[in-house]
Order: C-alpha cells, then structure tokens, then sequence
C-alpha cells in the first residue's frame, strides 16, 4: 500500500469563507422561501414540485460546497452523482399503483 | 515498489515493450492505470460517499412510501400549524448553522489547526444535540395530542421519517463527539474530520427534503399557532 | 531508492497478530474473513438443503394419503380392507416428517430465506469475494479491513438471529421468504384457529434481514473501493478478470438495493409492532377485529419495495458465477475470453436492467397494467446481455483444447443451467404468460434452476478451483467428478419436473393436496420423482463434504499454479502468505487477464505479472 500512500496528494482546494457563508445565507433564504410558500396555499402538486426544485438546488449548495464535491474530480462526480439520482427516480415507478388505489378510495368515499 | 521492479528488471526490457508497446499498451499516467487513486481521493472519503449514495436512496424509499400512503388518500389531513412550522423552521435553521460550523471545523483541521477544528466539531456537535432536543419536544407534544385507536396514516409517516433522520443526528452526534476527542488526542487526522464531516453534511441535506415534504407539505396555515 | 521503498514498507505492512483469536476468529485479513462466510454458507447450504429434504418427504407423504383417502371413500366402513387403508393413513399421518400446514409454511420460509440470503448472497461475495478480490487486483487487503470484519460478523449475527427464529414461541415465520403484508404484517393473527406468524418469528425473521442489509451495504462499499482504489500497477479496469469485474457489478448493486429492502423491512417491523399501518389495508378483519379504523396502507407498497430489492438480488447471486464460469472457461478451453469487453459490458448491461424489471414478480398483485407492460418489456431486454454472455461462454470454449477437470464440468454445468433455467424466464416475464404460471410450480422449477443451482454450481467451481490456492492441498478429481454429475443430473430432473407440474397448474407453497387434479396419479407420481431424487441429489453432497475433509486432511500437495492460470492469485504461494505477496511486494501487471496461447509465445499462458517481452511482439493485440 506504500506506493498508494505515497502517490495519492488530495488536491486541496484553497478555503474560501466568503463561499461558504454565502451558499449558508442562500439556504436560510431559500427555507424562508419555502416557508413563505406553505402560507400562499398552492395547489399540491404545483407545491410539491416548487418544494422539491428548491430543495434540490439546496442540496446541489450542500453537496457542491459544503461536501466538496464541486472540487473534486469530474470522473468521481459521474460516478456517484447519475447512479444515485436515477435508482432514486426509478421508485417514482411505484406511483401509477397509489393512483390507482386513489380510486378506489375516491369511488368508496361517501364525499368524493 | 514498481520503482524497484523496474531498476531490477534488465534494461534491454524497456526497448522490446517500446517494440510493441504503445498500440495497446495502457498510458501509465492515466488515472486508471493502477497503482493510484483514479478519483485522487482519500479512500475513507470515497468510502463515506458510498454509504451517502446508498443510506439517501433509504431515505428516498421512505419518502417515496410516504407519498406512495398519501396519493392513494382522497382526503389526506393537513396536520400541521403556523406553530409547528416555526419550530421546525427553527429545527432547520440550527442544522443548517451547525453546517456551517461543520465546513469551518474541516478547513481548521486541512490548516493544522488542531484545538480550533477540535472546538468547532464539538459545536457543530451541540447543535446536533439541541436539533434532537427540540425535536424530542416536539415528538411527546405530538404523541400528547394524538387521537384514540389506530395510529392515522400522515404521523406513521411522521414518525418514520423523523425518527430515522433523528437516528441519524443521534449517531451524528456521538460520531462527531468521538472524532473530535480522538483529533484533539492526535489519534485521528484530517481526513477523519473531514469524513466526519460528509456525513453531517449528508445528515443536513436528508433534512432539507423531510422538512417540506413532511411538514410544509401537511400544514394548514389557517390553523394558526395554536395546538 | 528500493531500501526507501523497503523501510517504507515497514512502516505499512501489518504483521500477522500471533494470538489465534485475532489472527483467525476475530481476525481483519481478509482470506481468513473470506474462509469464514464461506463456512458460514457451507452450513447455511446444508440446512436450507435439509430443509428441503423435510418438506418434499412430507409432500409425497400428503400425495399417498390423498390418494388412500381416495380409495377409501369406494370401500365400506369397517371392512377389513377399509380397516387396512385407514391404519396406513394414520401412520403416514404421524410419521416424523409430517408437518401442519403452517409448520410447513414455516419450514418453506426458512428454507427460502436462508439459502437466498445466507447463502447465495454471502457465499460468492462474501466468501470467494473476500477471499480474491485483493489477491485478483494486487493489493494487500481489501480498503476497510475493519468494516471487513464487522461485515462478517454482523452477517453472523443475522444467521443467528434467523435461526433463533426456529426456537421462539409461534415457531418460524410463514410468510414466504419475500414475507407479503398482510399476513406478515398482521402482529396476532392468532385466536382463529390459525396460527399465524403471531409470534416473535416474523419479527426475528425482519430483524436478521434488517442486520444483513446493513452488513451487506459495508460490505458493498468495501468491495468497491477495494477494486477502484487499490489495483495495483498496471491493473487497468480492464486487466481486470472478469471475476472482479462481476464482484465490482454485484458491490454495486448491493449498495443500491439493500438500502430498499432496509426500508420495506423497517416499515414492516414498525408495523408488526409500534401500530403503525404502512402495509396493513382498511377492512382488514382479522378474529374479527377490525385492524385499522383509516384507510390504511398498502401490501402493494411492500411487494414494490421488496422487489426493487428482489431483483437485483437475483443479479447478486447469479452475477459472481458468471464472471467465475467466464474466467474457468478460458482458463480449461486455454484461449481468451471470446468479446472480453462485451463481456464487462453485458455484465454492466445486466447490473443496470436488474433495477427496471422488478414489477415482473408483481403481474399477478392486482398492479397497474400499463406499467406490467413496460416491465414485461424490460424484462425481454434483459435476454439480450444474458444472451452475449452466454454466446461469448460458447465462442470461448469452441474450438478450444479443452481439459476436462472438475472446475471446467462445474463451469460448464453452471451455463448449461442458466440456461435452461432462462429459458423458463422467457416465459414468465411476458405478463400475460405469467398470469397462468403464476405462484405455480413452474416459478419454483424456473427460480431454483438459474438463481438456486446455476449459483450453487458456480460455488462448486469457485471450491475446487481455488482450493489448492487457499489451502496447497488439490481436491480429489475422482470424487469431485461423480459429485459434478450426480449433483448435475440430479438437479436437472427435479426442476425440470418442477416445471413440468407447473405446466400442470400446480400451486405452490401447498402442503397438502386440496384440489383433486392435485393427488391424480401424474401429480402423485411427479411428486415422487421429484422427492426421490432430491433425497438422491442431497445425498450426493455428502461425496463433497468428504471430498473436502479427504482433500484437506490427505490431498495432494498444490504448486502455486496447478491449473496454469493467468490471474494474480497464481503468483503468490499456495496458500497466500498473510501479506497476500511475499514480503508484501506488490507484482506489477503487464498482460491481460486471459492471454492464452498467444501465438509464438513461450508457453501456452502469459500470466498478468509476466515481464512485457513475454508475449511476442509478433502476437496480435490482446482483446
């Protein structure tokens, strides 16, 4: 394991505070933004998507500076980035089975 | 040790792999060629990041069962009030703080400095514990006002999906705790920090979809701050 | 600058500890890790298989009691041959392997659930894994050896946890090792005359399954890492052996489906007993009591979070003897893998589609059938990596000078079940084919036949082949090759029978014979066949147990590389000493994985650490 040791340098990406602090205000901001939307009564579905593009451009803040992942290398990001993303998204194939049990739920509800 | 292979091997070696090698030999500077970190990461970094991928993909299999439970519901019950809102607005406003504290921690640990990184981790740390805290509160008001009989569908949600990411924090917790002491002790270096660190990071980012799906997404503002 | 190299090497290099009990029990090196999970699933092996030795005895058992009840209901009561019938019947009725239907339930469930997990999941990964993953690609170790061992002893854990199930009151769960909601979600379905899985079975059932997903997942990390971070010099991806390759794919996507089925059983634990209703439907009565007052939840919910797990752990299994099959092939036909690359990129190719087909296990459950379309669909496109990969064995061997050893036949064997029992696949992953097929005997002929027995072959080879590496002592051929075709021939008729009770229509999961088509003499005499030569086939495992005491206690002495193999594992000693290469100097790779009989070459191999000048410069580039 010599030779790994010896020959892996983590290439150190200079410390920027000003980008840290400024990607904590952004997402401060952008809870405050999703807080405000829950007073505004949107439609469910409009607010879910409206909720989960916010929420998946904080975690883009937290994943690219706060983890780092912005500076590391582009091979690392393809590699774990699209395999997670899509086995998640691959369980919204679940969701033409809740709807249709809404129906039957909806046909047996006295108040549809 | 390659180097002290090639200084044994015979010189006349080098020539006759020259002879046929650069058709399909492989270029010994390619980041895959072995030998090295293709990523040039630490391994316990890339390590930490695998457990991320697959403990968010757990993460999204409850939410998506949770939704799965709520689209199949005509009449879903928004539970939430203004009150609630603002103490889990509260709740991610701490998180997101000892985030903050987090990334300060790691940069003082990659400088050297050790007491600072040290005192920053344990911060980082107590804001995990006063998340828990708040949260716990929550959970027996919660538990207080819960109706008679069968639990009702929206707090099974609520409990599962709290409860693993307030499992989460707890390990968090003591797993910063632990870092800290032993970074402090000159047990641990750098690199143990900054894992540390992904995880929290990661522990932070669950939050920042529970948050809406779970509360913003169940609350009925109208309700105002009364339980 | 090599004493630098060297002093460095002191400093890196962990010596063997002395004390036996860190050295072998609770030990980080992983080749003693790996012997353990494969201990662990040999046991495994011959429990699930006893188990299943029970239940075919009690079935034919059922099927002659059918039967005489048959003939009883011609004959008056109280005549003497009336008289003779029915103290047969009695007896059969109270042989020791009689069982009640949910005594029987609970044996099937524990018979599934311990060979999938305990031994299908640990035994290629964990075990042959473990053991050559860092030797294949040159390391010292594997990343974690820490998390190494917590993997296997979190494993051990989940083994005796599922075991304690058999001991508890309630007995063993009966849900079916893919433990379906309600009946498993229901936590006292007891007070009715049936005894349900009320008791703490099901609940150990979820809580070993849980403590396996977690020790699977550190497991898959390290595995991952291992092959990405710690190739040695010159082990490009693809100088890889396509055993590493398969690993590599099997890490992947354990990492990414346990983390479901972690899900679908904490939801399930949390139902059986913290009065959530995730899976629990409304108007369910059970001793009529109604369950939940709500809508309640879904069983659908489960069957889509266990199968999004449930398929890829087929790959899981399947994938490692793929890769071993590909490896053994060349290595006994002495010619390179036919289309390496299509080779990794089938495997790749399987690995990915595994994810997009799992609601074929779901066309029956009432799903939505635009998305059983586009399942069937998916499952069809999965024929065609299977089918490059099985080609690829065939182009590899043809016309190759082939050595008949025992490796080779299990090799051979393996693809020779995969691909009968892939045919089986065909029909049944066409959705409306399936709903005929469904939940009969022909699922169990098809499943046992490419996920059972293919993968138990490939451990076979695995055992054989690398045998003389792990322990310098050869495996007896004699033995090895009546063990290969009892086992082989005997397989081949259970399951093909199997399949032929299932064109019948025969249900599975049935301990008795309630329908009358059930006990005609066909049934009644596949049955029979079917049970006569499994006793037959488990017996045969007992040449392979004593094979492997024979061979340990008094086999022939091994060279380091008796099959004349290319892979780095040949390099090193047999067995390995404990820093894998002799005084923990990585060798540096120069050739392929599978350069046999390169043309003007020295001899008929190149191994991969062979000086560049060994393949001449006349030879045409490898893949």
């Amino acid at each position: 394991m010599s030779d790994h040791a010896a020959e892996h340098h983590e290439e150190h990406h200079e410390f920027n505070l000003k980008e840290n602090l400024a990607v904590w205000f952004g997402l401060v901001a952008l809870t405050l933004v999703e807080v405000y939307l829950a007073y505004v009564h949107l439609p469910p579905a409009t607010m879910l998507i409206t909720l989960l593009g916010l929420s998946a451009i904080k975690a883009a803040g937290i994943m690219g500076v706060f983890m780092h992942l912005k500076f590391e290398r582009v091979s690392f990001v393809l590699t774990l980035v699209p395999l997670t993303i899509v086995t998640i998204a691959l369980l919204a194939i679940m969701f033409p089975d809740a709807l249709r049990l809404y129906m039957f739920h909806w046909i047996g509800s006295p108040t549809p | 040790m390659s180097e002290a292979t090639a200084a044994v091997a015979p010189a006349e070696a080098a020539p006759a792999a020259a002879a046929h090698g650069p058709a399909h030999a492989p270029a010994k500077d390619d980041p895959w060629y072995g030998g090295r970190h293709p990523f040039a990461i630490d391994s316990k970094k890339f390590g930490m990041w695998l457990f991320i991928a697959s403990d968010s993909i757990t993460f999204a299999a409850i939410l998506f069962a949770y939704t799965y439970v709520r689209l199949s519901d005509p009449d879903w019950p928004l539970v939430f009030n203004a009150g609630s809102v603002a103490l889990s607005t509260l709740m991610t406003f701490v998180l997101l703080t000892s985030s903050l504290t987090m990334v300060l921690g790691v940069a003082a640990a990659n400088a050297g400095k050790r007491k600072q990184a040290a005192l920053w981790t344990f911060a980082t740390a107590l804001g995990g514990l006063a998340f828990i805290v708040i949260h716990a509160w929550e959970w027996s008001h919660v538990i207080h006002g819960l109706p008679e009989g069968p639990l009702p569908l929206m707090w099974c949600a609520f409990f599962t999906a709290t409860g693993m990411h307030m499992l989460h924090v707890t390990v968090g917790f003591f797993y910063l705790t632990i870092v800290g002491l032993a970074y402090l002790g000159g047990k641990f270096k750098p690199i143990d920090i900054e894992v540390a660190g992904l995880y929290w990071h990661f522990v932070d980012l669950v939050w920042m979809f529970v948050f809406p799906m779970i509360y913003l997404m169940s609350t009925d503002m109208t309700k105002g701050f009364g339980h | 600058m090599s004493s630098e190299a060297a002093a460095e090497h002191a400093v890196h290099v962990h010596q063997a500890p002395t004390n036996p009990i860190w050295r072998y029990v609770f030990s980080t090196d992983h080749k003693v890790i790996g012997i353990q999970y494969w201990i662990l699933a040999l046991v495994s092996a011959f429990v699930g298989m006893g188990l299943s030795v029970w239940f075919r005895l009690h079935l034919l058992n059922q099927g002659h009691v059918a039967q005489l009840t048959d003939q009883l209901s011609l004959l008056v009561e109280g005549s003497a041959d009336y008289n003779a019938i029915k103290a047969k019947i009695d007896a059969l009725q109270t042989a020791w392997y009689h069982m009640e239907p949910s005594q029987y339930l609970g044996i099937l469930t524990m018979h599934g659930t311990i060979l999938v997990f305990m031994v299908l999941t640990t035994a290629p990964m964990g075990g042959f894994g473990n053991y050559f993953l860092p030797i294949q690609v040159g390391a010292l170790d594997m990343a974690f050896p820490r998390l190494n061992m917590l993997s296997f002893w979190l494993t051990f854990l989940s083994f005796v946890t599922l075991m304690a199930a058999f001991f508890v009151p309630g007995g063993s769960p009966n849900a079916g090792w893919t433990g379906y909601p309600p009946l498993s979600a229901v936590p006292d379905s007891q007070g009715n005359g049936y005894q349900g899985p009320g008791g703490w079975g099901q609940d150990l059932w979820v809580l070993s399954i849980a403590i396996f997903c977690f020790a699977s997942l550190v497991g898959a990390i390290n595995f991952i890492v291992t092959t990405l971070d710690l190739r040695t010099k010159g082990m490009t991806l693809m100088r890889m052996p396509l055993t590493c390759w398969a690993w590599f794919v099997t890490a992947i996507l354990a990492l990414l489906s346990f983390a479901v089925l972690l899900v679908a059983g904490l939801l399930l634990l949390l139902d059986r007993n913290l009065g959530t209703s995730f899976y629990v439907p409304g108007d369910l009565f059970v001793s009529n009591k109604l369950l939940v007052d709500h809508k309640g939840g879904s069983p659908l919910l489960f069957q889509h979070l266990f199968w999004f797990f449930g398929h890829p752990e087929v790959y899981i299994a399947i994938v490692p003897g793929m890769g071993l099959a590909s490896h053994l092939l060349s290595s006994f036909a002495r010619k390179p893998v036919f289309g390496y690359r299509a080779m990794v990129y089938a495997i790749f190719g399987i690995g990915v589609l595994g994810f997009f087909v799992w609601g074929h296990h779901m066309f029956q459950s009432g799903m939505s059938p635009y998305v059983a379309v586009a399942f069937s669909v998916m499952t069809m496109v999965v024929g065609v990596p299977s089918a490059i990969k099985t080609f690829n064995w065939l182009g590899t061997i043809w016309g190759g000078n082939i050595r008949f050893q025992s490796p080779m036949l299990y090799a051979l064997g393996f693809v020779s079940l995969f691909v009968t029992g892939g045919i089986g696949g065909i029909f049944l992953g066409q959705n409306a084919v399936d709903i005929y097929f469904h939940d009969t005997y022909f699922v169990v002929g098809h499943f046992h036949m490419i996920m059972g027995v293919a993968a138990i072959f490939g451990m076979f080879a695995g055992t054989v082949y690398w045998f003389p590496k792990v322990t310098g002592k050869m495996m007896n051929e004699p033995l090895s090759q009546a063990h290969f075709w009892c086992t082989f021939l005997g397989v081949n008729v259970i399951f093909i029978v199997m399949h032929l009770m299932g064109l019948e229509g025969h249900p599975r999961r049935y301990s008795g014979f309630a329908f009358e088509f059930l006990s005609s003499d066909y049934m009644v005499r596949m049955h029979t066949i079917v049970t006569h030569t499994a006793i037959f086939t488990a017996s045969a495992q007992v040449l392979f147990l004593i094979n492997l005491v024979y061979s340990l206690a008094a086999g022939k002495k091994a060279g380091d590389n008796p099959w004349e193999s290319t892979s780095l594992e040949w390099a090193t000693t047999s067995p390995p000493p404990f820093e894998n290469f002799k005084d923990g100097v990585l060798p540096e790779v120069h050739h392929g994985p599978y350069e046999y009989s390169v043309p003007d070459a020295a001899k008929d191999y190149i191994m991969q650490h062979d000086p560049p000048e060994a393949r001449p410069a006349t030879a045409p580039a490898p893949h």
